[in-house]
């Protein structure tokens, strides 16, 4: 059975090869060399491959590496976009708070203005209804006659909407308090998914 | 203006002078980071990423080996890189250039004057080497790169590192020693004057 090369003989052997063992270390191993076959072989084999590895070819340059000035005095481009997703995701949280803060001030709990203006709608026609076929004694109205009726209603509704052009942008904010909260919650939420996941990677 | 008073210029902000020494090392810092990661376009990135970095701390350089300083930015890079990969594994487009039949681009590697089979013989030579590499942990690798492929110094290596010289060492003797394990399974792609014969270390 051949002698084994320790750990300890491989690292006075690659070390014999860059020239780096003291004088005594050097005269030790020489002897040993000499003496033990195995052990030369080893340096041998050991000089081979740091003889491939010097070979081993040197890659050109793919592109010139120097600095812009926009390279050296900004933070990376995609880390600016991910700055501007922080703040946004900062300022729709914001915006969402001044909004809920608005809608509670002015409704009280958040019954939505335009959810209520729908309950009543019902309630108004059904109460008008009935006004209507006593006056007329006429029988129940067939779908042409209401249809017929329409138009006063259209008027109504336009009359509305004038009304609320000039809403203030108080009231107005409270008008549209669910579709804003939805919005903003929305912003918020995606930003802070993204800005999470840029920390994970 | 020599390499000390590129860096004091550009410590105070010139950026010229800076990439005047960007100019000196970017072949050696663009060719460890190949080595390292073994992949060009990353490389190509770890390179870039390292010099802004460097400009960017300029001022926490205060003397010794400029290019170790330099080299421990692009070596963090990389592993930074490494570490990224092992959370994501990724699947090659393109087949192992070893186990596959095809070789890699032997374009960069064409030396004017070279015959056909000394390319091949090249283009094999280093496909081996970066596929053994690849196998060694981090620090090994980076030891045998610095040391055999770069040609640095043991001092140098060991500031990069950041470990004591005999670590150095013995990281060094362990690398080599397992890469010629390895390259001797490669024996029949590599050059006659390389092919390892004989019992391992």
């Amino acid at each position: 059975m051949k002698p084994r090369v320790s750990p300890k003989d491989i690292e006075q052997l690659s070390a014999h090869l860059d020239g780096s063992l003291t004088e005594h270390e050097q005269a030790a191993l020489t002897a040993r060399l000499a003496a033990e076959p195995a052990l030369a072989a080893a340096l041998k084999q050991l000089e081979l491959t740091r003889a491939m590895l010097r070979r081993a070819p040197q890659r050109k340059t793919p592109r010139s590496f120097t600095l812009t000035a926009a390279m050296a005095g900004q933070r990376r481009g995609s880390l600016g976009a991910w700055s501007g997703f922080n703040f946004a995701s900062a300022a729709a949280s914001l915006a969402l708070i001044l909004v809920l803060l608005t809608d509670f001030s002015l409704n009280g709990l958040p019954l939505p203005a335009a959810a209520s203006g729908a309950a009543e709608a019902p309630q108004v026609l059904m109460a008008e209804a009935p006004e209507e076929a006593d006056t007329a004694l006429a029988p129940e109205p067939s779908p042409e006659a209401f249809t017929l009726e329409q138009p006063p209603a259209a008027d109504e509704g336009a009359g509305e909407i004038s009304a609320k052009r000039s809403l203030s942008a108080s009231e107005w904010i409270a008008e549209n308090a669910r579709t804003l909260e939805a919005l903003l919650a929305s912003l918020a939420v995606i930003s802070g998914v993204l800005a999470w996941h840029r920390r994970r990677n | 203006m020599n390499e000390e008073q590129l860096i004091q210029a550009a410590q105070k902000g010139d950026l010229d002078a800076f990439n005047r020494l960007v100019i000196s090392y970017q072949g050696l810092a663009f060719n460890v980071a190949y080595r390292l990661l073994g992949e060009e376009s990353s490389a190509e990135d770890a390179t870039q990423e390292a010099f802004i970095s460097a400009y960017r701390n300029l001022r926490s350089y205060h003397g010794g080996s400029f290019k170790a300083w330099l080299l421990r930015i692009v070596t963090n890079g990389s592993y930074d890189e490494l570490r990224r990969r092992q959370r994501r594994p990724q699947v090659p487009l393109e087949p192992d250039p070893i186990d596959g039949d095809e070789t890699p681009d032997p374009a960069w590697l064409a030396d004017p004057g070279e015959t056909p089979a000394e390319l091949a013989e090249r283009v094999e030579l280093n496909a081996a080497i970066q596929r053994c590499l690849n196998q060694l942990e981090d620090e090994f690798r980076t030891a045998v790169v610095l040391v055999d492929v770069q040609g640095l110094e043991y001092t140098e290596v060991a500031e990069v590192l950041k470990r004591p010289l005999g670590t150095v060492k013995s990281r060094l003797a362990r690398a080599r020693s397992r890469m010629q394990e390895c390259l001797q399974g490669f024996a029949e792609l590599l050059p006659e004057q390389f092919r390892l014969k004989g019992e391992g270390v």
